[in-house]
């Protein structure tokens, strides 16, 4: 049954039909007549047809591993998994959209907006001082009660007072060009902090100089009580010289029971105190308008920002060392406050009185 | 494959020809959308698509190693046809009960000669105890049909001859086995 290599090469040849002619011939008389030749060859071809059909295997399992076609979405992508990828993709197109066309353009539009309001704020301290100046040169005439203190003030106290007015423009001046400086060197970032700053409307900012008329109220009644009681009126001992002049017009010992007498004591004692109590002060007023029309104001120093108040009729006095001020004929109290406040109104009739006549 | 050049109907012919594998592997990949569609719309699966466009390039690459390719029209149509055809004899075969593995025999011989399933899955377990080099130069030898000198070359032998001697070693060693194993009754 075993055979040689040279029977393998005559199978080999005789199967890829190779062998013609006599060869041929002899090759299949013999595959006839002798049959271990012909069990030879048959194994041959066995095997053969063996190799030949694992061979054919291996091409399929080749094909089946390295030929596999995965279109897309076809095996790795479930249904699912593509919906969940497509809202998630719009998710993300939304979120850029709306930073990209909503948010960024509101930013660039605070940050304008800032901007513009820096370029309002800068000041030309020269063009300040002279209407500042102007102003008080001005101011006495416009009102009657304030050419009345003027005209009560003594005349050299009143050059006093504007040498220290001019003074202290100076410093203001100084002040305000480091203040021009600082506000110059802030970066112009946009930022939502700034929206509250620059939505603020600043509507004039200037400098108004008032003389304040310091009315001791209490003092006086103090003084008043002490007159009833002791019988001699005194005027309060903070006040200056001409309270030698007070005590000669008030006279000593007199007892004033009648109302007349009192009212009478009193006007005249206020009207001394007044005259002797008058102090110019400078208040810088800032109106602002607040975009959700805010009232109120704030108070720093001698610096007032007056929110939702257009008016330009404002006056501030003082009495029993409280400030009011007033806007418009009403009466309001004005106390420290450094952050945004409700101006309070004062319903107290006499104050009032003292304060508006 | 991904990333090679395309290759026209010719050039795929005379890579198959010279036992290019990656050229059939771009047959294959290349009729098996329309093969897909064509049994699935013919009571088929897309496993059964496989199979058949699988068997119908293994006729082509049978063919092309015989010499009795000749190409008169698109590659593709051809594949297609052959496809077609062996998916229409599976599904009669399917209709009359009959055993769908055997058609391929018939193919596969060259002489016409049919061997029982049983003897050749046989064969096939004494040829997978070769080694590799053995199994790949009879592949080479009886299946792609490739000649001696171009198997030297693949193989790194030295020259056909080498290479013949080495073919006769395995097939040898590939004789003893089987005989130890099964008798002559068993496969005659």
């Amino acid at each position: 049954m075993n055979y040689n290599k040279e029977h393998i090469d005559l199978f080999d040849r005789y199967l890829k039909s190779e062998l013609d002619g006599q060869e041929l011939k002899d090759f299949e008389d013999r595959l006839i007549v002798d049959e271990t030749f012909r069990d030879a060859f048959e194994l041959h071809q066995l095997l053969a047809e063996g190799i030949k059909q694992n061979g054919k295997e291996e091409l399929k399992n080749l094909l089946k591993d390295k030929g596999k076609v995965v279109f897309w979405g076809e095996n790795l992508w479930s249904k699912k998994m593509r919906m969940a990828s497509v809202v998630v993709f719009l998710i993300f197109a939304g979120l850029f959209a709306l930073v990209q066309f909503y948010l960024e353009p509101k930013e660039r539009k605070l940050a304008l907006e800032k901007e513009t309001s820096l370029e309002k704020y800068e000041y030309n301290p020269q063009d300040t001082i002279k209407n500042e100046l102007k102003q008080m040169e001005i101011k006495p005439e416009e009102s009657e009660e304030s050419k009345q203190i003027e005209a009560d003030l003594p005349p050299i106290l009143a050059q006093d007072n504007i040498d220290n007015l001019e003074e202290t423009l100076q410093q203001k001046d100084e002040k305000i060009n480091v203040e021009k400086e600082v506000i110059q060197a802030t970066p112009k970032e946009s930022s939502y902090a700034d929206y509250n700053i620059s939505a603020e409307r600043k509507l004039r900012d200037t400098v108004i100089y008032f003389s304040i008329v310091e009315l001791k109220r209490k003092d006086f009644n103090n003084s008043y009580n002490k007159e009833e009681q002791k019988g001699k009126m005194q005027l309060p001992s903070n006040n200056n010289n001409n309270i030698d002049n007070i005590d000669k017009k008030i006279t000593p010992n007199k007892k004033t029971t009648d109302s007349t007498t009192i009212e009478n004591t009193k006007r005249e004692s206020k009207k001394m105190a007044g005259a002797a109590n008058k102090v110019t002060t400078n208040y810088k007023i800032e109106h602002w308008k607040s975009p959700i029309n805010y009232r109120g104001y704030s108070l720093k120093g001698n610096s007032i920002k007056l929110y939702g108040y257009d008016s330009k009729n404002i006056k501030i006095k003082e009495l029993d060392t409280k400030k009011y001020i007033i806007i418009d004929n009403t009466v309001y109290k004005l106390t420290g406050c450094e952050t945004s406040c409700p101006l309070q109104k004062e319903y107290d009739d006499e104050i009032i009185d003292l304060l508006l006549n | 494959m991904l990333g090679t050049k395309k290759l026209n109907d010719v050039q795929l012919i005379e890579a198959i020809k010279k036992g290019d594998r990656n050229a059939l592997i771009q047959l294959y990949r290349d009729n098996y959308l329309s093969m897909k569609n064509y049994v699935l719309n013919n009571n088929g699966r897309q496993d059964d698509a496989e199979d058949v466009l699988q068997d119908a390039c293994i006729v082509v690459w049978e063919k092309t190693q015989n010499g009795e390719f000749i190409l008169t029209s698109k590659l593709s149509t051809f594949v297609f046809s052959v496809s077609k055809n062996l998916w229409l004899k599976k599904l009669n075969k399917q209709s009359k009960n009959m055993p769908i593995d055997d058609m391929n025999h018939e193919k596969m011989s060259d002489k016409n000669t049919s061997f029982d399933k049983e003897k050749l899955h046989h064969v096939k377990e004494m040829i997978q105890t070769l080694g590799e080099k053995c199994q790949s130069i009879l592949t080479y030898f009886y299946f792609d049909g490739l000649d001696m000198s171009t198997i030297a070359n693949i193989l790194n032998y030295n020259n056909a001859d080498t290479a013949k001697a080495k073919k006769h070693q395995c097939f040898k060693q590939l004789q003893e086995s089987f005989l130890a194993k099964y008798d002559k009754t068993d496969f005659l």
